[in-house]
């Protein structure tokens, strides 16, 4: 801080991006409006929100700033829609199609995939074109110490674990998404 | 920038926690969509950290680069 100019800080009105308090702000905001368009919030997954029964229901997801809705009536979706536009600023992106990394495709059923989050993360590491394994590691493979090599990038690595993590626990539950739709 | 550091512990940084759907709740929803013949929309609000309110008081100090008071 400049000497002399010590009072020369601002007081926040409103909740700036970076701010830790953000999140909570916005989702606080939303969570206020959502209740004045008569959405009930769900107790057990506070980010679910419903609005009606059956088949007049309207289910809504909420990601930080991506809204999934979903409903038995196009009608009440497009009515939320409209609500919410006129509340907030807004992209309208269509049927959800792509979603932290899952593709979505709807047509007479719902299927989910991972493929160009697959591809994305093998760009990302340089490794298309390896040839693909069953196993997670040849069997009886004998590995010797490299002395004069360089040491793993042990985030590199670590990046690498956790993208196929997430890539092997998503598939799995998948499977059974597939066979209920 | 906020300056986290500078908040008191028990008062400032309690209450920060947002929730978000867990992708268990997403696969719920579009399980559940799927069973009934229903299609999922996608919505985005654009800048929505902007919209906000705070409830505590927050101060920041300007950009070192830019000076503008």
């Amino acid at each position: 801080m400049v000497k002399g100019k010590e009072l020369c800080v601002l007081r926040l009105s409103k909740a700036l991006y970076g701010l830790k308090q953000a999140p909570r702000a916005w989702n606080c905001k939303l969570d206020r409006s959502l209740k004045k368009l008569n959405f009930k919030r769900c107790l057990s997954e506070q980010a679910v929100y419903t609005r009606g029964h059956g088949k007049d229901a309207v289910i809504l997801g909420v990601y930080v700033d991506d809204l999934n809705v979903t409903g038995g009536n196009p009608e009440n979706v497009e009515l939320f829609k409209k609500q919410m536009m006129a509340e907030f600023e807004m992209t309208d992106l269509g049927f959800l199609s792509y979603y932290l990394g899952i593709e979505v495709c709807q047509e007479d059923f719902i299927t989910v995939k991972q493929s160009s989050y697959a591809k994305k993360v093998l760009e990302q590491f340089g490794i298309v074109e390896y040839n693909p394994s069953k196993y997670p590691m040849e069997p009886r493979i004998k590995l010797s110490a490299d002395k004069d090599g360089k040491p793993a990038d042990a985030t590199a690595y670590r990046r690498m674990i956790g993208h196929t993590q997430l890539f092997i626990t998503h598939k799995a539950r998948f499977v059974i998404l597939s066979w209920t739709s | 920038m906020a300056k986290a550091y500078v908040q008191k512990f028990g008062i400032d940084y309690e209450e920060v926690f947002a929730p978000v759907a867990r992708l268990d709740t997403m696969r719920l929803l579009l399980g559940h969509a799927a069973n009934h013949g229903w299609k999922v929309h996608h919505l985005d609000v654009k800048s929505a950290f902007l919209h906000g309110e705070l409830e505590e008081e927050v101060y920041v100090t300007q950009p070192e680069a830019k000076v503008m008071w």
